[in-house]
């Protein structure tokens, strides 16, 4: 028996050795597996466990006038922040800094959400934009609570405030959309331009970001810095803007609803001033715009986000007869030819009025023009036909983007027979050639469309593509369009008429310095008849019809009238007639624009 | 030397296993070079204390080898006794330490009784089947005691809550139960009803974490912060290591924190990521050099006693560095169980100096016949 235990006993360490040996290869061979097999896997991953990325933000560039003058400019602000790896007693925390930051209730809350958003290395804004009280204060309670502390940010200073908006864009906090599409957006105080030259000019203005490669522990605490690449600053842009006059636009406009304004020069394309209301204040977008302001921007009818100067699109009305006087003229129609016009034209059934109800008598082509007479035009359309109209109104750039360095250019519209045969499955009637003809019709164009028809016009017919960024150096290509020379100037005469003339349509809106004088086109465009419009330009609401349904006041014009330099444009939406309302402004901006750029290029010279 | 014969404390210590202490040596120097990268390259505050340690587990490991076997035979129920005493102490009045009960604070080190305990339970189960008759051993009312002795210190540790340990003392008594002769459908019967068991102890007994613990060990990725993040972490540090390892003092792992409880439990981790697989087959070479010592020393014993009592301070040693060495490659779910002779821990190191002192003992008396009374 004992002899049988014995072996049996034998036998049994004899299959536990076994075991132990099995499970000493299964060890081995995890370790080969881990260590050999798939260390490449596991070498990175103890990488990115250790290193983490820290990106410095660029400071981004100042944005100046044309001169040289700031027009955005970077101011550092504080901001009270939190580390929850550090904390033990956040709500305590949150309770006992409440009343010094002024948190609500809706911001304790988003606090708390963040706190469990986020991982626990990560920082929480507490308040942004604090006060020299307030760092203070929480400077004071930051030695009882060790994850408590201020923070400095780089803020954005818009000076014009909201008189450029438009033009200047602003910078807020990304998208998530933006943040997904660019991983560096996604981290906590990464900013990106937006809408004007901000959004547009992004690249340039933002700098390059340095970044940091520092080591971490398990906490996420930084231990050492393992490299470091300075970030750089963003270039100061240069703007073709003169504040001044961008101030002055803005105050002229201020007290109207909805109006829109640009000045150009017009040899070289420079925008002087560019301005749109109702505006907002770019400020509010930095830290991310509130929902209820969010929703009271999107929400007003007036559209003060939208950029009208570009993006609005009106009937030229009247501005257009500039685009028939070209087409006449090239058809070979006479401009000493009357054409008797007794406040109406009939065509078929139908009864085409003149603005002016007695009618304007006989009248040449220059009488026609400065005093806007409707029948001339009616019937010189009748004439030469919605071809050569629409080729002009193509030539001058109507239904193009001007491309000037903005975003959300609208290109505005000019209808031709193929297109009503396409979209409305109906003929062109001559009726529709004849509407066209003042302007009316299937006619939309930008305010910006209008001042570069005008300054195309006035610098003798070459094409100018508008721009914001000042160019260094040489001038750009001046590509002609291909005009009489002769036409052109016959056309600017008679445009000079227009505030020269005691007939002409702007005669109340002279500029008192002669040598400074303007010329120009008054438009009044009837919105009532045309649904299209509303269609296309897409802004405007349907419940504010009684205002909505008054006519669109426009000018248009350029000076001085001897050597053309500037282009101008104002339109009033459903300010009435552009006589009374939009060529005084004109007159003001063409006014004021010529006073500063003499004076202003003269100091510049003195310095030099 | 006389066959069966009574050896002077001095002729033992003369024929002292060489081989083996020289093992135990070179394994315990391994754990201080360890244990002072993992401070950052400093004595404290863990190299130090386990040097000294080891002196003093080294002396008393001469000391239990140098005395007579049939001494321990003799006092091995109440060793049994005395280190259940105190693990019924620490349960009433216990310090917390890690939220369970395992510490008793004697002021000069805190005293982990569980660990103790496995040492004398190894001890007097070898007594008792020793003092068996033959025969008797399959008779099943005779296997009410040594159940018992498992059982009892295994409850108690439960409750402290101890998982890892219970389920060490429940392994090696099993495992003794199994040499001492144990019919083979005993354990079979075991096995099935501890499955049907599962269930039970899985919602009546588990603390919550025990759970998590298993629950992560199933799928450590689902939540890489939170539960499984000490076996991820532990596994990028042993294949971070690579082959050739990161070297000394290299280790990013240990070093950041990125590993849990870094000088206990999860130091092979920290020994893998600086010293690599070639290493890691080092150590676990010295291990397999160790247990084939022990394995020599179990086969030539001619008393029961002997015999029991080397295989199962082997099964304990062999059964710390397997599941301890399982656990953070990720093969086992995560219970405190720290690896033999490298871990920072002083009763672990006394325990197992202990052990090999009961070895050692085992290996020059292996001659020598155990009376049973």
């Amino acid at each position: 028996m004992a002899q049988h235990n014995q072996s049996s006993f034998l036998q049994r360490v004899l299959w536990v050795a076994f075991f132990q040996g099995a499970v000493l290869i299964i060890i081995v061979g995890r370790l080969f597996a881990l260590q050999v097999f798939y260390s490449d896997r596991y070498k990175n991953l103890a990488e990115e466990n250790r290193t983490r990325l820290q990106i410095q933000f660029a400071q981004r560039g100042h944005i100046l006038d044309r001169w040289g003058e700031p027009v955005v400019k970077n101011r550092e602000t504080f901001r009270a922040v939190i580390l929850q790896e550090n904390l033990t007693q956040t709500k305590e925390l949150i309770n006992a800094v409440r009343p010094i930051l002024g948190l609500g209730d809706e911001e304790v809350e988003k606090i708390f959400k963040e706190i469990k958003k986020r991982p626990r290395f990560m920082p929480i804004i507490l308040k942004n934009n604090i006060t020299w009280d307030q760092i203070s204060k929480i400077e004071i309670h930051a030695l009882d609570w060790p994850g408590l502390y201020t923070e400095e940010i780089r803020a954005r200073d818009y000076i014009l405030k909201d008189s450029a908006s438009h033009l200047i864009g602003y910078i807020s906090t990304p998208s998530i959309e933006e943040a997904k599409a660019d991983k560096l957006l996604s981290i906590p105080g990464a900013k990106i331009g937006k809408n004007g030259i901000e959004g547009f000019y992004e690249e340039e203005i933002k700098g390059i970001n340095g970044q940091k490669s520092v080591e971490v522990n398990a906490r996420g605490r930084v231990i050492r810095e393992l490299e470091t690449i300075d970030s750089r600053s963003g270039q100061d842009f240069k703007l073709t803007i003169d504040k001044d006059l961008q101030e002055y636009a803005g105050k002229l406009l201020a007290p109207y609803k909805s109006a829109a304004a640009a000045v150009i020069d017009i040899e070289t394309g420079e925008v002087l001033c560019l301005i749109s209301n109702p505006s907002y204040d770019p400020h509010m977008f930095f830290n991310g715009i509130r929902s209820q302001d969010w929703k009271e921007l999107m929400g007003n009818s007036l559209a003060p986000m939208i950029n009208k100067v570009i993006s609005g699109q009106y009937s030229p009305g009247s501005s257009f007869k500039i685009v028939m006087a070209l087409a006449a003229l090239k058809a070979g129609i006479s401009p000493d030819e009357k054409i008797h016009c007794p406040g109406f034209m009939m065509l078929g059934k139908h009864r085409f009025h003149c603005w002016r109800h007695e009618g304007h008598g006989h009248v040449n082509m220059a009488e026609a023009l400065y005093r806007s007479c409707d029948v001339y035009f009616y019937q010189i359309a009748r004439r030469i036909g919605a071809e050569i109209i629409i080729d002009m109104a193509r030539k001058l750039g109507i239904g193009q983007k001007t491309g000037i360095d903005l975003p959300g250019e609208k290109s505005g519209f000019i209808a031709d027979p193929e297109w009503k045969k396409r979209v409305r499955h109906e003929e062109w009637r001559v009726g529709d050639t004849v509407l066209t003809a003042i302007g009316q019709a299937y006619v939309l164009m930008t305010p910006l469309q209008q001042a570069v028809m005008m300054g195309e016009i006035a610098n003798g017919g070459y094409k100018i593509t508008p721009r914001l960024k000042l160019g260094e150096g040489k001038l750009p290509e001046k590509p002609s369009l291909g005009l009489n020379p002769d036409h052109i100037k016959f056309v600017i005469e008679s445009l000079g008429k227009t505030v020269t003339d005691p007939t002409g349509t702007a005669y109340g809106s002279r500029i008192k310095n002669p040598e400074h004088q303007m010329g120009g086109k008054t438009s009044t465009a009837q919105v009532k008849r045309i649904s299209m419009q509303e269609r296309l330009s897409g802004i405007r609401e349907s419940h504010q019809l009684p205002w909505h349904l008054r006519d669109t006041a426009e000018f248009i014009g350029f000076a001085p009238i001897q050597k053309p330099r500037y282009a101008a444009v104002v339109v009033g939406e459903h300010e009435g007639w552009g006589s009374s309302f939009a060529a005084p402004k004109v007159r003001d901006l063409l006014a004021k624009t010529q006073d500063l750029m003499e004076k202003k290029s003269k100091q510049q010279q003195e310095r030099v | 030397m006389r066959y069966g014969d009574y050896l002077t404390p001095t002729e033992r210590l003369r024929a002292l296993n060489r081989p083996l202490i020289g093992l135990i040596f070179a394994l315990a120097i391994i754990g201080f070079i360890v244990l002072y990268s993992a401070a950052g390259g400093a004595f404290f505050p863990w190299a130090l204390p386990q040097i000294i340690r080891f002196l003093i587990g080294f002396g008393l490991m001469i000391g239990i080898a140098s005395m007579d076997l049939q001494w321990w035979f003799k006092w091995a129920y109440v060793f049994y006794f005395i280190s259940f005493v105190l693990v019924v102490l620490v349960a009433v009045m216990g310090k917390v330490g890690m939220g369970a009960q395992r510490w008793l604070d004697l002021y000069i080190f805190k005293l982990q009784p569980s660990e103790l305990v496995k040492i004398s339970l190894v001890l007097a189960l070898a007594a008792y089947f020793h003092r068996l008759n033959t025969d008797d051993i399959y008779k099943p009312q005779h296997l009410i005691v040594p159940l018992l002795l498992i059982a009892a210190p295994a409850v108690l540790v439960m409750k402290q809550p101890d998982l890892g340990t219970m389920l060490l003392l429940v392994m090696i008594g099993f495992s003794m139960l199994l040499m001492a002769g144990v019919r083979l459908y005993y354990f079979v019967g075991v096995g099935i009803s501890t499955l049907a068991a599962i269930p039970i102890v899985w919602n009546v007994l588990l603390k919550d974490y025990q759970k998590n613990r298993v629950l992560t060990f199933l799928d450590p990725m689902t939540d890489p912060q939170g539960s499984g993040y000490h076996i991820l972490q532990s596994k990028i540090a042993i294949g971070s290591g690579g082959f050739f390892g990161k070297g000394y003092f290299h280790g990013t792992q240990g070093y950041l924190n990125f590993l849990p409880e870094k000088q206990t439990d999860f130091i092979f981790t920290l020994f893998c990521e600086e010293f690599g697989f070639i290493g890691a087959i080092l150590l676990v070479f010295l291990y397999v050099c160790l247990l084939m010592q022990a394995f020599k020393i179990v086969l030539k014993n001619r008393s029961k006693f002997g015999q029991l009592l080397s295989f199962g301070i082997m099964i304990t040693l062999f059964i710390y560095l397997g599941i301890n060495m399982s656990m953070v490659m990720g093969l086992v779910p995560v219970v405190g169980v720290p690896l033999p002779m490298i871990s920072y821990g002083g009763t672990s190191m006394l325990t197992l100096m202990m052990g090999f002192g009961l070895l050692l003992n085992a290996d020059v008396n292996h001659r020598m016949k155990v009376s049973k009374y």
